[in-house]
């Protein structure tokens, strides 16, 4: 598989208010491929340094030591950021702060127009971004009229007008109701799977990281466990090691196996779990 | 709050809304100039007459044009009163003591008291048919040339756009610390004036504080989408002078002219 981001024994400190006040180390050795086209999400406790990795991406940080590759052109070098921030397109936690015009369509337009492209395009670029986050009938209202999820929805439109072949999206959904929670998530699927675009999503919502091809656990600016959800949420002790919890429909199996009943559990989502119930139960 | 909506832009898609608005701009500007040329009541007359027919041709709502004016209201009266007070000449209709109200004061407070509503009608129009962003667009375009004298007009222009963004976020944001500090148990709304002021003071600083943390957030999130300022932009809403564009203007070149016309042949009836 082709490598679309490549970190290289990277590591990264946060500056000290002083010279004398040295922070530790947040991420402390990570080597790790992104393949293209994978939709892998990272999980990790507050300070594994999870959003620390989404911010190297594209040069808004800079590794102290080690390399991160986009492409094969290192962030580190000057020349590369504005190529780079063409290929890696970055998504915030609070919707609020990312978008810039009072007009959804102007905020969608905003990428493209920084990049220079003829207006005749832009505006193909801008329906079709709208359209595929399903925000096209809210072209002309304003962002602040919408809700969390709508707002967070016009912000990816506003990377996918730009044709980033990644998107990185840090705790997208953190300060969204489950409702705005599961209309983003559903939009980063489908351009995943529709479109080819490769997704890294930071989160701390178990539920959605099951959904992904790939889960990344990471602690103490370390990877911790790497593999399919299935692999990753099974291995119940290392996550509970690392602060986090299992999904709850495997909390639920596990438990209901730990009691004595004869029951699958690697299931992750609630439909397995429902399933693997009714067979425990004897009815199919 | 969700309802706010900034400026006063009434939604539409008549003829005045999808004008180019540099030359709403322009023409706006032009309009306030020739109701100041206006010297007798019917080149007065003319310009009230060219405003109705813009009213109606912007299909926004008379009452919509009237609330525009009720804040002026006591503006209007006072500078009438003074008006009728304070002119000389004429034949005198009521003397009183020191007061005496004459003909030409009472022309005058009425045409002066036209001429303003005049105005607030005329600039009103602009702001009903234009949305904010496209003001600030095309304020953007029209002082282009100022590019020259190194203003730096694509960072005003993206500073008023920002600011006009931001306006509905940060109310929102007010509302939400003033609920904080008083379920803290403060109180904002008794006591006199110096007691008030500094009750606003913890409200205040978390807003100043959130800011700069938008400001920054906002910045980083500017750059992850490549802007690195004015140079190399492009723009997908690009303004070209239409068919349209042109009548207006020609019409308003012969509103100049009619009220020129009408200034000279009715000299005799001239007010002031």
């Amino acid at each position: 598989m082709e490598r679309i981001i490549e970190y290289q024994d990277v590591t990264f400190r946060y500056e000290g208010d002083d010279e004398n006040h040295v922070l530790p180390l947040t991420i402390n050795g990570i080597t790790l491929n992104i393949e293209k086209g994978s939709f892998a999400a990272v999980l990790g406790r507050n300070g594994s340094g999870k959003s620390t990795l989404a911010k190297l991406t594209n040069a808004i940080h800079l590794p102290e030591d080690g390399r991160v590759l986009v492409e094969g052109l290192d962030t580190s070098e000057e020349k590369n950021v504005e190529l780079i921030r063409r290929k890696v397109g970055m998504v915030f936690q609070n919707p609020d702060n990312q978008i810039v015009a009072t007009i959804v369509e102007d905020d969608v337009a905003f990428g493209p127009e920084n990049l220079g492209i003829e207006p005749d395009e832009i505006r193909r670029r801008v329906d079709d971004a709208l359209k595929a986050v399903g925000m096209y009938e809210f072209r002309l209202a304003e962002p602040h009229k919408l809700s969390g999820g709508q707002k967070q929805r016009v912000a990816i439109a506003g990377i996918l007008a730009m044709q980033t072949d990644c998107i990185v999206l840090d705790e997208p959904t953190a300060m969204l109701d489950p409702i705005g929670r599961r209309e983003v998530l559903a939009t980063v699927q489908r351009l995943n799977r529709e479109r080819g675009i490769t997704v890294l999503m930071i989160t701390h919502f178990m539920e959605e990281a099951v959904q992904a091809d790939r889960v990344i656990v990471l602690d103490h600016g370390k990877v911790f466990l790497d593999g399919c959800p299935r692999d990753v949420f099974t291995n119940t002790q290392a996550i509970e090691r690392c602060g986090l919890t299992v999904p709850q429909a495997t909390a639920l199996t596990r438990a209901l196996a730990d009691s004595g009943i004869s029951i699958r559990t690697d299931v992750l989502t609630e439909e397995e779990c429902v399933e693997a119930v009714l067979k425990a139960c004897g009815k199919e | 709050m969700r309802d706010l909506t900034i400026g006063q832009y009434y939604p539409g898609q008549s003829l005045l809304h999808k004008t180019d608005p540099r030359v709403k701009i322009i023409l706006t500007l032009v309009f306030i100039f020739i109701i100041f040329f206006c010297k007798n009541f019917f080149s007065l007359g003319l310009m009230v007459a060219a405003l109705l027919a813009g009213v109606l041709l912007s299909r926004v709502p008379l009452k919509m044009m009237l609330k525009s004016m009720r804040a002026i209201t006591f503006i209007i009266i006072i500078t009438a009163l003074l008006n009728l007070f304070y002119s000389t000449g004429g034949k005198v209709l009521v003397s009183f003591k020191f007061f005496k109200i004459t003909d030409t004061g009472v022309y005058t407070a009425i045409f002066v008291a036209v001429r303003i509503m005049a105005l607030i009608v005329g600039s009103t129009l602009l702001t009903y048919t234009t949305t904010p962003t496209m003001l600030t667009d095309a304020i953007e375009r029209l002082l282009k040339p100022l590019k020259l004298f190194h203003v730096p007009v694509h960072t005003l222009a993206m500073m008023m756009t920002l600011a006009l963004r931001f306006i509905p976020t940060l109310m929102e944001e007010i509302d939400k610390i003033m609920n904080a500090q008083k379920a803290r148990g403060a109180d904002l709304e008794s006591g006199g004036l110096m007691q008030r002021a500094k009750a606003l003071v913890p409200i205040l600083i978390p807003l100043f504080v959130s800011s700069f943390r938008r400001a920054y957030e906002l910045a980083f999130a500017m750059e992850c989408r490549c802007y690195t300022g004015g140079e190399g932009r492009t723009r997908m809403k690009q303004m070209k002078l239409k068919g349209l564009d042109s009548v207006l203007i020609v019409g308003c070149a012969v509103l100049l002219g009619g009220v020129i016309a009408l200034n000279i042949f009715f000299k005799a009836f001239n007010v002031g």
